[in-house]
């Protein structure tokens, strides 16, 4: 079948208004009598519960409580049950009687098996879940003090790789990846789901508004999302009002940074001594400018500490509105940030406005109306002018001129104090989202919704840099850069929900949605204008070969179906079918079908099981097979282009793409198996779940080199197959529960993730090597460092030698500590013994290895250290990570912390290798200082230093002496906050008050020798390469939270 | 009630899901489909464009210090060294003679993709005259001549740095093509595609015009043809098409005619040639160069923000340049100061400035002093042009008089020879004495003075495998840097492997082309 988004917008919309009128005709038709019941909620210790959810048995009506705990329900006769739910609490039901007031006391549930799970296009209960789902509460996240969405995720789920790279470079973010890379082309990122509306990236989100986060893993629930969904998907709830008094929440946090810990740097005299070293006689006097009249030379400056070394501080303020009447119910949350980095000059400031509205315009009708906005605005150092920079610059060379004002260039190095303080780099993006949404309930079983949501994104950057940090203080340069991004979706759907014979559960959803994106970009630069007070840029100054503009255009249309059936809870089975079409794929290749299918059985319902009843609360085994799918490649890399592009003697150039257009690449479809486990003990006390799954990407999308003699680079092609294989436990228990108010409470919950992920195939089977440093081949692991095994430096000319089969033999040392040379050749022994055979030496193209070479490892077993001696050096994925989140009350105290690990990866420690390569004006590295071969003799650990170049000693990015194990155990939050009592707090007119201390980034414990061994990779071929990133702080801070 | 609502539903979703299909049928945005193209006056003069802007960013360089034209043809000789201090592992393995397979210009896709611009224009130019009457016959015959003459020399280029190439001829359309094709005989891409293309090129061209300096037109078209058949030790024909390039107009307007040392650049405005090739009667073809389309033309040899990996040889510095220095030096040679900037800051020769090309821009020859930091900023900078010279009138001279010395016409070979010399202000040699007694010591004279004339043309490296003198030349020059890198005497190998004389074939265009075999004498 063939289905599509009208021809003309305005027609759409037409109809959608024509469609919402028509839904309303029934509304004005209704008329019921109703008694009005009102009662109050409180919990076990007498606080009145908010949010709970009252449902009139077997009918469509229900309500909230308000802040308050009170409520209010018209109910036909006032007769009836009514059923009280809330998140944290075990059910209640209630038979009305004829006084018209209900009061409930809640029993706070350990089991979360009655929780409300947000699935896609509806909800379902997590006793009926068939698929792999993680899911994460606004208290587990508020807890956490989270800046960012990855701040409030990391640690907290199984199989969810959380790179943080927040708390380093103002405004960072990071990434994440849901069971290990499912595609070798663009993001793995998972698709976000903010109210059931595609966001971009889960970056923009204040995590202060989120009610709740569903992590889809699996195929099996995730293929209801198809197409986007191949790395998974995560769907944000984010908080609605509730009937009642209106509810301010207040919350204040301020928080101090410090740079976590500096990286041993050379000072003056090991500058000198570096020089000493740079230079071919390392005997000699010592090296470097040491005019003691010429203060250029002759600071000792600490470049870490000027440039990185600062205060960080960041405040923020939230303010959440939210509450109702009759029908409406509204959330507003207000988040203002101001974070200064503790780099100079370097700062982010954010305002996020989010609303909520609800409308219940009739029994049968809602209308929900979600507008977010935010504005940011920020000045950022990149890290190449600041942290390379800053271990790039000699220590003797003068920051500050002797009247205070900064130095520019000194001895050919920039001055990083200088470009942090005059250079601008500075990002304003402003975005608006709003969606609009009605929900009409056909019948008691059917609900019909229709969305439509459309996102503004405009993002500037401003670049300038003045003549003041210019190598001879006369030239300027500037960049100006406007994208924008505008996108909408329409969606609509039915949800069918019906219990038979009170056994037989039937759940369905059908629905279609489509999608348009454009994106415009313009991009101009300039130079040396006239003013250093302005930035734009003006056509007498323009650079026009820098300056140019882009655009890009992308539509998805897609169906979507899926069902699920439960009987008694016992036995559940799911299938969902899903077709999308991409505009990015030729028209004979447009569509995918993706099929999943999932069963869930809850043994511990069979009579066989009862006899461990008292132990086993719930027990439940999952299976599921799914299907997803990729079309992350270009907007129209179907079809082969010509592009307007260089320019010849007056005339501007046109020619073909380098990618060539391949009309028949198509879908990467994504297939996951996974089967799981969940166990319930002792009512909820304790939790278990274990996951184990097998995710096959087949058809990658793959950008396959051409050969170059075709006139092209490259074609997409759909070639090759990716398999991860992983393995997931989370556990969650309460080993202490308070019996009272006054007693301790403590839970725990822990998760780990194994993963392995393996290439099976590639497309012709030939291994390729990505960005010089990465090898891809069959059978191997994404993320591995390819390069030459460094086993030291040779300590004399004559230790290059070698036996028959090339093993290595000793040198014998003479009375003189010198070689031993009996007839006029060394002697040499080969374990212990004498050796007397032949003696052979290996070479580089360049020459024969001599004392002070650097020892490779001789792979192919031949004379000659070149590329067939290269092999794979260390992978850069981390073999298995976990979170464990402890939660410590005792009375109004409570204590949680989270510590996160990752084991098992690798990081090539490029930064150290640039600190101790640097050009022959760079500052060196101490570890080159202390480290380095010298003179004939010497046992070290970096080759003679004049020589780095010659003979294939640096072996550049391939070199595994800079390759450092990046396994961490992090201490990465903890909060102590104390909630005031209720009865002290309203004597000052307050709901309720909390104070807290909390510290992010607080240990770590690793061996990696670079600022910190978790960043994120921009891209999923290149993990673990570390040049130089911002380095992260260690916070302290303190907040207040206030509610009235 | 109910019924409605159901209804109303079908309604709805029926219209909103039938449409159109054309919902997800977008174009592109920034590029145009290519079915599109190729229907104009102004989309043939872009396509034509299109293929110059390739040639050009692959000899001058897509960005810093990627001038293949030099990686090639100048500095692996004798002409050029590394910088050491700033030197990087590609360029330490070109001036070492230890090319590897990773070498980034050991890449020949960037010439293949003009090859395939070349071949797409050749297919599609012709159709456009059925769209646009503007596109003529004229204009499809000058389009189609500068297409096969820019195949011609970017094979020419494969063919003299890589050997054995596979030949495409028209543009790849189809993934179920066979993509992966064998390497051809040199000689018979010479024999069968080269000489072909260029022969095709000149009848095609419209004879006796005032040519444009940038563009392939009859003067350039014969140039080729000559160092083409001078490859090939076919003198013969070289003199035939250098006789051809005498009967061809300059960018001038005036005949090249080379009858005599007039029909050069005269010596007083020797740099003209260089800073304005448009003007000058000796040049044939130069690549166009513009700052503000182009952005920066930061060759080595070129100005550059960065210091430089490459610099001047110190034999070639010292024996050739710095004698020039003097007040009064003998000979003179109005060259090696108009070449490079003889004089360090503060005058000291081991400080030198062997780095500073100032071949390409106006900037004076000073007599006896450095250039002043205000003189070099006037005419050395970011935005100046490089006109880079691809053929010029005594690099066709002195081809003609090798030609001649090999054909046994040393008199008129050594007439030719000494038209340059004089323009460069040495005195001429006389016939039959030394250094130039006999035919070996003339062709000597004559690969030196090439040397000389053509330093940082791109034109030794060729000159010296052409003249089959390569390895003798290189041998003590490498012999020397080997030593001078750490290696005893003893273990300096020289050039080592003569079959090194060939680029190896980069392993990115090896992995992509399984037909493909590596030049022998290079592993992996």
């Amino acid at each position: 079948m063939t289905y599509c988004f009208v021809k003309k917008r305005g027609r759409t919309a037409k109809l959608l208004v024509l469609c919402s009128f028509l839904f309303m005709l029934p509304v004005l038709l209704q008329a019921q009598k109703n008694v009005p019941i009102k009662g109050t909620v409180v919990d076990e210790k007498g606080a009145p519960v908010a949010q709970v959810s009252i449902a009139l048995k077997d009918s469509d009506r229900g309500t909230m409580t308000d802040s308050s705990g009170r409520f209010s329900i018209q109910v036909p006769d006032g007769k009836g049950t009514l059923v009280f739910s809330a998140v944290g609490f075990a059910n209640a039901e209630k038979v009305l009687s004829e006084d018209h007031t209900v009061d409930v006391v809640l029993k706070q549930a350990l089991s979360d098996l009655d929780e409300i799970v947000v699935v896609g296009y509806g909800t379902q209960r997590k006793r009926d879940v068939t698929g792999a789902i993680s899911s994460i509460s606004s208290k587990q996240i508020e807890e956490r003090q989270p800046v960012n969405l990855f701040d409030a995720l990391q640690g907290q789920a199984a199989g969810v790789l959380v790179v943080n790279d927040g708390g380093g470079a103002p405004g960072a973010e990071g990434s994440i990846q849901i069971r290990g890379a499912s595609t070798l082309n663009g993001g793995n990122g998972p698709l976000y789901l903010v109210d059931g509306v595609i966001n971009p990236d889960g970056a923009r989100i204040n995590p202060m508004d989120i009610e709740r986060i569903e992590v889809l893993k699996d195929a099996a629930s995730a293929a209801i999302y198809g197409a986007r969904a191949a790395n998974g998907v995560i769907i944000i709830t984010t908080k609605k009002g509730k009937e009642g008094r209106a509810r301010i929440d207040l919350n204040y946090s301020r928080i101090f940074g410090r740079l976590a810990h500096k990286l041993p740097q050379n000072n003056s005299a090991e500058v000198r001594e570096f020089r000493r070293i740079q230079s071919a006689n390392p005997t000699g006097g010592t090296g470097g400018n040491t005019d003691s009249l010429n203060p250029g030379f002759n600071a000792d400056n600490d470049l870490q500490q000027l440039l990185l070394g600062n205060l960080g501080d960041r405040q923020q303020v939230n303010l959440g509105i939210s509450g109702g009447q009759k029908g409406l119910s509204y959330y507003t949350g207000v988040n203002y940030l101001n974070d200064k980095s503790i780099i100079l000059n370097s700062y982010i400031k954010r305002v996020q406005v989010r609303s909520n509205i609800e409308y219940q315009a009739s029994p049968r009708l809602k209308y929900v109306s979600n507008v977010s906005m935010m504005y940011q605005t920020g000045n950022e150092v990149p890290v190449a002018r600041t942290v390379v920079v800053a271990f790039d610059r000699p220590a003797f060379s003068l920051i500050y001129y002797p009247d205070g004002s900064l130095t520019s260039y000194v001895g050919s190095k920039r001055n990083p104090v200088a470009n942090a303080i005059y250079e601008t780099n500075k990002t304003d993006v402003f975005s608006i989202q709003f969606a609009n949404s009605m929900q009409y309930k056909i019948t008691k079983d059917l609900l019909f919704t229709t969305t439509f949501n459309a996102m503004l994104d405009n993002r500037q950057n401003l670049l300038f840099s003045p003549r003041y940090v210019s190598a001879n203080k006369d030239q300027n340069t500037g960049a100006n850069d406007m994208q924008k991004t505008f996108s909408w979706e329409y969606q609509s759907f039915f949800n069918y929900s019906k219990t038979f014979n009170s056994d037989h559960n039937l759940q369905a959803v059908l629905g279609v949605s489509a999608d348009k994106r454009r994106f415009d970009r313009a991009h101009s630069e300039y130079a040396n204008v006239v003013s250093e007070e302005i930035f734009i840029t003006q056509p007498s100054y323009l650079t026009a070969s820098k300056t140019y503009s882009d655009a890009d255009l992308t539509a998805g249309a897609n169906l979507f179906a899926r069902a699920n059936y439960s009987y008694k809870g016992r036995y559940t089975l799911a299938g969902i079918f899903r077709r999308d079409g991409s505009s990015r794929f030729g028209s004979e290749s447009r569509y995918g079908n993706f099929y999943s299918a999932s069963a869930g059985w809850r043994f511990s319902d069979e009579q066989f099981m009862y006899w461990a009843k008292d132990v086993l609360s719930d027990g439940r085994f999952r299976i599921g097979f799914g299907q997803v799918g990729n079309d992350r490649i270009g907007s129209n890399d179907y079809l082969n282009k010509i592009t307007f592009n260089g320019s010849y003697a007056g005339v501007g150039g046109a020619y073909t793409t380098p990618t060539f257009g391949n009309e028949t690449v198509h879908w990467e479809t994504t297939q996951q198996q996974n089967a799981g486990l969940d166990l319930t003990f002792f009512r909820g006390r304790l939790t278990f779940t274990a996951d184990y799954y097998v995710k096959t990407t087949k058809d990658l999308l793959y950008e396959k080199a051409l050969p170059g003699e075709t006139g092209f680079d490259n074609v997409k092609v759909n070639i090759g197959t990716l398999e991860n294989r992983g393995l997931e436990f989370s556990a969650k228990g309460t080993p202490v529960l308070a019996k009272n108010s006054k007693g301790i409470t403590w839970e725990i919950g822990g998760n780990i993730s194994f993963e392995k992920s393996i290439i099976k195939k590639l497309g012709d089977g030939l291994p390729f090597i990505v960005a010089n440093k990465w090898y891809i081949e069959e059978g191997g692991k994404i993320g591995n460092f390819f390069g030459w095994k460094n086993q030291g430096v040779y300590a004399w000319n004559e230790s290059n030698a070698y036996s028959d089969n090339w093993d290595r033999l000793t040198v014998v040392l003479g009375g003189d500590g010198k070689p031993l040379y009996e007839n006029g050749v060394p002697v040499y022994t080969f374990n212990g013994q004498r050796y007397t055979g032949a003696v052979h030496q290996l070479y580089d193209p360049g020459g024969k290895l001599r004392g002070g070479d650097v020892i490779w490892e001789n792979i192919n077993k031949d004379s000659l250290i070149d590329d067939r001696d290269r092999q794979i050096l260390a992978n850069a994925q981390p073999k298995f990570y976990l979170g464990i989140l402890n939660n410590l009350n005792y009375g109004q105290f409570s204590l949680s912390f989270l510590v996160n690990a990752s084991f098992g990866a690798h990081v090539y420690n490029a930064l150290l290798a640039a600190q101790s390569y640097p050009s022959n004006t760079g500052a060196g590295s101490p570890e080159m200082v202390y480290n380095v071969w010298r003179k004939q003799g010497d046992i070290a650990k970096y080759p003679y230093y004049p020589e780095f170049k010659n003979r294939g000693n640096e072996k550049k990015d391939a070199n595994s002496i800079f390759i450092e194990d990046a396994s961490f155990i992090r201490l990465s939050s903890l909060r102590l906050s104390y909630m005031f009592l209720p009865s002290l707090t309203r004597k000052i007119l307050l709901k309720g008050a909390t104070v807290y201390v909390f510290g992010t980034n607080l240990l770590t414990w690793t061996n990696y020798r670079g600022y910190d061994p978790e960043f994120s990779a921009t891209n999923v071929l290149q993990p673990g390469y570390d040049n130089g990133k911002y380095p992260k702080r260690r916070e302290y801070g303190f907040g207040i939270n206030v509610n009235f | 009630m109910k019924k409605l609502n159901y209804i109303i539903i079908i309604i709805c979703i029926v219209a909103v899901g039938s449409g159109c299909k054309k919902f997800l049928d977008l174009s592109p945005q920034s590029e145009v489909a290519q079915n599109k193209f190729y229907k104009t006056l102004y989309d043939v003069n872009a396509a034509v464009a299109g293929m110059y802007s390739g040639f050009q960013q692959q000899m001058i360089g897509e960005a810093q210090y990627k001038e293949r034209a030099l990686f090639w043809g100048d500095y692996r000789s004798d002409n050029f060294d590394r910088f050491l201090s700033y030197t990087t592992i590609t360029t330490t393995e070109v001036t070492m003679n230890a090319l590897t397979t990773d070498n980034e210009f050991s890449d020949w896709s960037g010439l293949y993709t003009v090859i395939g611009r070349a071949n797409a224009n050749i297919k599609y130019i012709p159709g456009a005259a059925a769209t646009d009457s503007r596109v003529t016959q004229a204009v499809i015959d000058k389009a189609l001549a500068e297409s096969y003459a820019m195949r011609a020399i970017s094979y020419f280029y494969i063919v003299r740095v890589w050997g054995d190439a596979p030949i495409w001829t028209t543009p790849m359309e189809s993934l179920s093509d066979s993509l992966e094709k064998p390497r051809v005989a040199a000689s018979k891409v010479i024999d069968e595609q080269i000489i072909p293309d260029l022969t095709n090129a000149y009848s095609l061209v419209t004879k006796n015009q005032t040519a444009s300096v940038w563009t392939l037109g009859e003067g350039a078209i014969c140039a080729i043809l000559a160092d083409v058949y001078m490859w090939k030790h076919d003198y013969a024909n070289a003199i035939v098409w250098i006789k051809n390039l005498f009967k061809a107009k300059g960018p001038t307007g005036a005949l090249y005619a080379g009858v005599n040392g007039t029909n050069l650049q005269p010596q007083a405005s020797w740099k003209n040639l260089f800073t304005v090739p448009n003007t000058s009667i000796e040049s044939i073809w130069s690549i166009h160069w513009d700052f503000l389309k182009n952005d920066c033309a930061c060759m080595t040899t070129s100005w550059t923000a960065n210091n430089k990996p490459i610099a001047m040889d110190i034999d070639l510095y010292n024996n050739w340049v710095m004698p020039q220095t003097v007040a009064a030096p003998a000979p003179v040679d109005i060259r090696p100061k108009q070449t490079i900037d003889p004089y360090s800051a503060s005058n000291d020769p081991t400080r030198s400035n062997r780095d500073r090309f100032i071949k390409w821009y106006a900037s004076p020859a000073n007599p006896t002093k450095a250039s002043t930091a205000t003189e070099l900023a006037t005419y050395y900078f970011k935005e100046a042009p490089v006109y880079f010279p691809m053929y010029r009138l005594a690099d066709m001279y002195l081809l003609y008089a090798e030609a001649l010395n090999a054909t046994g016409d040393p008199s008129n070979a050594l007439k030719y020879l000494n038209f340059v010399r004089v323009r460069a202000g040495l005195p001429a040699y006389v016939e039959g004495s030394a250094p130039v007694a006999d035919q070996t010591g003339l062709a000597d004279a004559i690969l030196k003075e090439r040397q000389l004339e053509l330093v940082g043309e791109g034109k030794r490296w060729f000159d010296l495998v052409r003249t089959g003198n390569l390895v003798k030349i290189m041998d003590p020059i490498l012999r020397r840097r080997q030593i001078a890198a750490g290696t005893p005497a003893g273990e300096a190998i020289g050039f080592s492997d003569p079959r090194r004389i060939l680029w190896p074939v980069n392993r990115s265009v090896l992995n992509a082309n399984k037909k493909l075999v590596q030049n022998p004498g290079y592993g992996g």
